[in-house]
């Protein structure tokens, strides 16, 4: 619990939601407790890390940036707007209450008109979309492929027309009279999305669902597994996107994280599921083999991943197989093999893998 | 105060990564006085637009990494990181130029920052934590979005996928970073 809350001010303090105040007392602790300077230097060279990655994109951006191609856009109208009203705001709130910064708590009015004024611009800018000729980078490298079909918890709350039926949380008078002028805003985008979401879109009706089954994999090796079954509520063909790939192999994962979503032939996606290949210590090899137990098939005494190559490396049989199991050297259609010499990999759970050569002579 | 403004607004727009807005404003408003500056000291047009992105690039990033004082005036700022940046290029500059005030802006230069070995380095490490991790750790730490605007621009199913992916994803990257003493010491030493 006190890990999860030291945590989340490290974070805080790094993406600068923190007070002044605040900031003091994390130096403080930072002078008189090595532990909490252990995670927060810790979480410090990941966040380095990572800004620094994004860094590197955006010089690319600001070496091929043209002020003379963008000069006079709607951007920079934009741009201007608000710091217009910032100086209102600014002013306003300067002569008025003379507050300091941190006394503003965050959900205060001014920081509620700002939020609806650049809601407002923002608006404004996708009316101007026909002009734009660079998205803004955070819109930008964060659209997904949206998933037109997500189940009616997770649709995008743009989707949903009637307003009234939202649950807003408590507001002061103050809030109410600025979020109500806010949802008018909103009404008019939601008209628009539903109707084009009516007109174009087959997914919105379908729920594609399906199973999986894994084999974990060894340490550092690529030998899990993953099989997707049960694909129901879309149109065929199915594409399986392992990480937004539609061409990954499904045989050769490494243990961690893996992102599944199915398309199907309208271009609709499942939900997106976060599937998990399990890390094992292996430790031994597998002692599996594929013996000949006469001229006409070779047998598989116990459940494996089975997989044969030719020698030129294509692959001719790649599936899961249930013991005992007889390879009668056909490929997965039933086509005799030529003859020749074949790579085996037998994968088993918990173990290494096991790699043999067969030969087929009729 | 009109300044003041303009810079937090600016401020806001780095830290939102909102690129576009923010290179049109700097260009229009702070770009003709490094030119100038570039002009007299007997640079070229190509000269001044190089060393003005540069120091856009030591702005944005002492903004992104929480580096930028509240205190600092972003123009004055932007012109301090330019005129020195010339001064490391072109050091028989206007005799006058040392008669100048002490600098007040303290900064990491752009040559530091932007070096090739270090994008190389990160380039890779970022490349082992996969396309998946690095998106959602970009969305959190760069974009500073939200876990559930994170879930809602990413398609993932609940609030509580992202937070367990975002806490697997630090710590894969953690285990990355741990593993290879060679690159964590790099990583220390560089990323001060």
């Amino acid at each position: 619990m006190i890990d999860d809350i030291e945590n989340n001010w490290i974070e805080k303090y790094f993406s600068g939601e923190l007070s002044e105040k605040e900031k003091i007392e994390i130096e403080d602790k930072l002078e008189n407790d090595t532990d909490f300077k252990s995670k927060f230097e810790e979480y410090e060279l990941l966040f380095q890390t990572v800004v620094f990655s994004e860094l590197f994109e955006l010089e690319k951006e600001i070496k091929s940036f043209n002020p003379n191609e963008n000069s006079g856009s709607s951007s920079w109208k934009s741009f201007s707007i608000i710091a217009f009203i910032g100086v209102l705001l600014f002013s306003s709130s300067f002569f008025n209450n003379k507050l300091k910064q941190e006394e503003l708590p965050e959900t205060n009015a001014i920081a509620i008109v700002e939020k609806k004024i650049e809601h407002k611009i923002e608006n404004q800018i996708e009316k101007d979309k026909s002009t734009e000729t660079v998205p803004s980078k955070r819109k930008e490298k964060l659209k997904p492929k949206k998933t037109e079909n997500l189940p009616e918890s997770e649709k995008e709350p743009d989707l949903k027309i009637n307003s009234e039926t939202e649950i807003i949380p408590e507001k002061s008078k103050e809030e109410e009279v600025l979020v109500k002028e806010e949802e008018t805003i909103e009404i008019g985008i939601t008209e628009a999305v539903e109707a084009n979401v009516k007109i174009e879109s087959p997914c919105v009706t379908k729920e594609i669902s399906f199973d999986y089954k894994i084999s974990k994999a060894c340490e550092n090796q690529d030998n899990g597994s993953m099989i997707i079954h049960g694909i129901k509520g879309g149109k065929e063909p199915y594409t399986i996107l392992l990480d937004n790939e539609s061409d990954s192999d499904l045989q050769h994962l490494f243990p961690g994280d893996y992102e599944v979503l199915i398309q199907d032939a309208d271009n609709c996606f499942s939900e997106r599921k976060l599937i998990e290949v399990q890390s094992i210590n292996c430790t031994q090899e597998n002692d599996l083999a594929i013996s000949v137990l006469n001229d006409d098939f070779y047998l598989v005494k116990e459940d494996c991943h089975l997989m044969i190559f030719s020698e030129s490396g294509e692959i001719v049989l790649n599936e899961f197989v249930y013991a005992p199991y007889k390879w009668f050297g056909r490929d997965k259609q039933g086509n005799p093999l030529s003859l020749g010499t074949y790579n085996v990999i037998i994968k088993q759970l918990g173990k290494k893998d096991s790699i043999k050569n067969i030969s087929i002579i009729y | 105060v009109r300044t003041k403004i303009s810079g937090n607004i600016i401020l806001k727009a780095i830290k939102e990564g909102d690129a576009k807005s923010f290179l049109e404003v700097l260009y229009k408003r702070e770009y003709p006085k490094v030119k100038s500056y570039i002009y007299k000291n007997n640079g070229s047009e190509e000269e001044a637009k190089d060393v003005f992105q540069e120091a856009l690039m030591v702005l944005v990033s002492h903004v992104k990494l929480g580096k930028f004082k509240e205190q600092y005036e972003v123009g004055a700022f932007i012109f301090s990181v330019a005129r020195n940046a010339w001064r490391k290029r072109a050091p028989k500059i206007n005799s006058q130029e040392e008669l100048e005030e002490v600098e007040t802006f303290s900064y990491s230069p752009y040559e530091e920052m932007f070096n090739k070995e270090r994008k190389q380095v990160i380039g890779d490490l970022l490349e082992k934590l996969g396309e998946n991790c690095k998106n959602i750790l970009v969305a959190s730490m760069y974009h500073g979005l939200s876990l559930k605007e994170i879930a809602e621009e990413y398609n993932y199913g609940s609030v509580d996928v992202v937070k367990t992916r975002t806490y697997k994803c630090k710590k894969r990257l953690s285990e990355l970073i741990s593993r290879d003493s060679k690159l964590e010491s790099y990583l220390k030493e560089t990323l001060k």
